[in-house]
């Protein structure tokens, strides 16, 4: 029974996606290849809020009453589709060298989840930053301040709620199984991450170059080695790649929907991770920039820049009002300017080292990636018709890794040890950027898939 | 030209699955020994053993523990332990019997110094080391005790006599016993 549970929890999760990306890109949600991974990535953002809210409003978890409402929606929705003529649908999988990226991308993502279900979720940051605060959730039905505070393991009980809310819904459907149920949750975060890897490099080139440049980012070890273990990184670095690929469309298809749906990469990334607010200050930046550039008219801009200001506020609010304080060792304490641009200094080196040969880890986690990447961003940057989005997404790149530096830097913590432990995570949540860079960097210099 | 970036893209790939295989092959191994640990903890000894055992034998025992008894869990564990995720929705107390020189120890490998240094921050702010005055305070505020690799049974009945309680014990699952605290 539970293991049906938790399939239909998971489901669920997809489906409410879904139905978001339906409303917000409707031409993505009819492409599974693009719906996918969208949909893997949204539901848990849309089933976060709706926790939130029925917490806000004193309604206690319950499973019907997270799931009904949207299997009622779907129904509604399929019984409209029955009577409205559909859309053409284009064609899914575009050849062999597609189809090869993509069952590598699934191979990998049963990979984790094979491992994930063999390694239940039983300590360490898994369980500090969100797991104990989804055991109270799902045992006692709400975010409970005082139980909360109560807790004798070290946990973080103001961390970002996307993770331990979703947790705390599939640990309800798990049971006694609780620690071993949750995983495919990031399994399923891992697969969002590869199909968009995919994706990023099939929708604009052609397969020859396509196929290579996805073989290289599947295959990084970061990369292909995630998703097992109840970390949250890959469901990060998914959301900023999903970010980076709707501010891409946003140049050809600058409609409302797709600024929402940029804006609600950039929510999920600040409702998973406390860096996430790292990433609405990229998309934020990004949208100012297509504003000032007027690609965007200035009532969508502002309306993803007001949604993403409230994004970024919500859990702050909330934590504050239920009195959910972080623990005193991560706190943010902001040393003074030289110290910080030493310390920032300090991290860039590092990432540097860690990330481009001949760097001791820089083979064992991510094999060439960064130097091709790099390479290949840079080549678009200078030809004339690239130089937009290689420009784009190095940029971003850079703005992001320099605000994980100053967030390092700033950090009470030992510095060392926070880069040897924290920054392969780090530049995997970079790594989407330079993967468009480098996607951009082998564009035809005239233009589309399409020409090709 | 063509060919020569063809054969770079080639060598370049083939280098990127020689860096991954080793990736995919400790992942593989990381959960084959997590599992082995888990079906057999106290002979494959790993980093959460602890946890562990807490997983494999506290749910059993708490399976008839009404959900509104206070539980006192004493811990011969000198570790973070996550006891909270298996005994919720219950109110828990802990006092672990820290082995000090353990942590002295621990505290001199580089890469452990932080992580313990936080570890006894969060020992202080929660007293949860055990001391004999914090089991006499305890005791008679809780409905069971949890005895979690701990095995000075007499030691524990000593401190409940001292405290005015006696303890009854109700069952035991591999290295946790439960006991019920009875006020006179």
């Amino acid at each position: 029974v539970s293991v049906a549970l938790v399939a239909v929890v998971l489901a669920t999760q997809v489906l409410a996606g879904w139905l978001a990306l339906a409303v917000l890109a409707p031409d993505l949600s009819r492409r599974w290849t693009s719906a996918l991974p969208r949909a893997l990535l949204l539901g848990p953002l849309l089933v976060t809020l709706q926790l939130l809210a029925g917490d806000a409003t004193g309604l206690p978890l319950s499973l019907p009453t997270l799931l009904a409402p949207w299997w009622a929606l779907a129904a509604l929705r399929a019984w409209r589709r029955r009577t409205r003529p559909q859309p053409e649908r284009g064609p899914e999988v575009r050849g062999g060298a597609h189809a090869a990226a993509l069952a590598l991308a699934f191979a990998l993502a049963g990979l984790s989840l094979g491992c994930g279900l063999l390694r239940p979720m039983l300590a360490s940051d898994p369980l500090t930053n969100a797991g104990l605060v989804g055991r109270v959730v799902d045992t006692l039905g709400r975010l409970d301040a005082t139980r909360l505070a109560a807790l004798q393991a070290p946990a973080y009980v103001s961390y970002p709620p996307l993770i331990p809310l979703n947790e705390a819904a599939l640990f309800r459907a798990a049971g006694g199984a609780w620690a071993r149920g949750v995983m495919p949750f990031f399994a399923l975060a891992h697969l969002a991450l590869l199909l968009l890897l995919v994706e990023a490099c099939f929708e604009r080139l052609r397969p020859a170059r396509a196929l290579p440049l996805a073989l290289l980012l599947l295959l990084v070890p970061a990369v292909a080695a995630g998703g097992a273990t109840g970390y949250f990184d890959e469901r990060f670095a998914g959301c900023v790649l999903l970010l980076g690929l709707t501010v891409r469309e946003l140049d050809e298809r600058a409609d409302i929907g797709r600024v929402l749906l940029a804006t609600a990469a950039a929510v999920a990334c600040v409702l998973t991770k406390p860096h996430g607010l790292l990433v609405a200050g990229v998309a934020g930046a990004l949208l100012g920039w297509l504003l000032v550039r007027g690609t965007l008219r200035a009532r969508v801009a502002l309306a993803g820049l007001a949604l993403l200001a409230a994004g970024c506020a919500l859990w702050p609010a909330f934590a504050a009002a239920r009195g959910l304080r972080s623990p005193p060792d991560v706190t943010v304490h902001w040393p003074g300017a030289e110290v910080l641009a030493a310390g920032m200094g300090r991290a860039l080196a590092f990432a540097a080292r860690t990330a481009l040969p001949p760097g001791a880890s820089a083979w064992s986690t991510w094999g060439l990636a960064w130097p091709v990447l790099l390479a290949l961003g840079l080549a678009g940057v200078l030809r004339r018709r690239t130089r937009g989005p290689a420009g784009m997404a190095l940029a971003a790149a850079g703005l992001h890794l320099l605000g994980c530096a100053a967030a390092m830097a700033g950090m009470e913590l030992d510095l060392q040890w926070s880069l040897e432990v924290g920054m392969s995570r780090w530049l995997l949540h970079v790594l989407p950027w330079a993967a468009l860079a480098a996607a951009a960097g082998l564009e035809e210099q005239d233009g589309s898939l399409a020409s090709a | 030209v063509r060919r020569a970036l063809a054969a770079l893209a080639g060598v370049a790939l083939l280098a990127q699955a020689l860096a991954v295989a080793p990736a995919l092959r400790e992942q593989v191994a990381s959960a084959l020994h997590a599992r082995a640990a888990e079906l057999a903890p106290e002979t494959v000894p790993d980093t959460w053993q602890p946890d562990r055992l807490a997983a494999r034998d506290l749910p059993t025992l708490l399976a008839e523990v009404p959900a509104d008894a206070r539980v006192l869990l004493v811990a011969g564990v000198s570790s973070p332990c996550f006891f909270d995720a298996w005994t919720l929705p219950r109110p828990l107390r802990v006092l672990q019997d820290v082995d000090e020189a353990l942590l002295a120890r621990a505290e001199r490998e580089p890469g452990l110094r932080h992580v313990v240094a936080m570890w006894r921050r969060h020992l202080d702010r929660r007293e949860l080391r055990l001391t004999p005055a914090r089991l006499l305070r305890e005791l008679p505020r809780h409905d069971v005790l949890l005895a979690f690799l701990h095995d000075d049974e007499a030691g524990l009945a000593a401190a409940a006599a001292g405290a005015g309680v006696t303890l009854r014990r109700r069952a035991a699952a591999g290295v946790a016993t439960l006991y019920e605290v009875q006020r006179p």
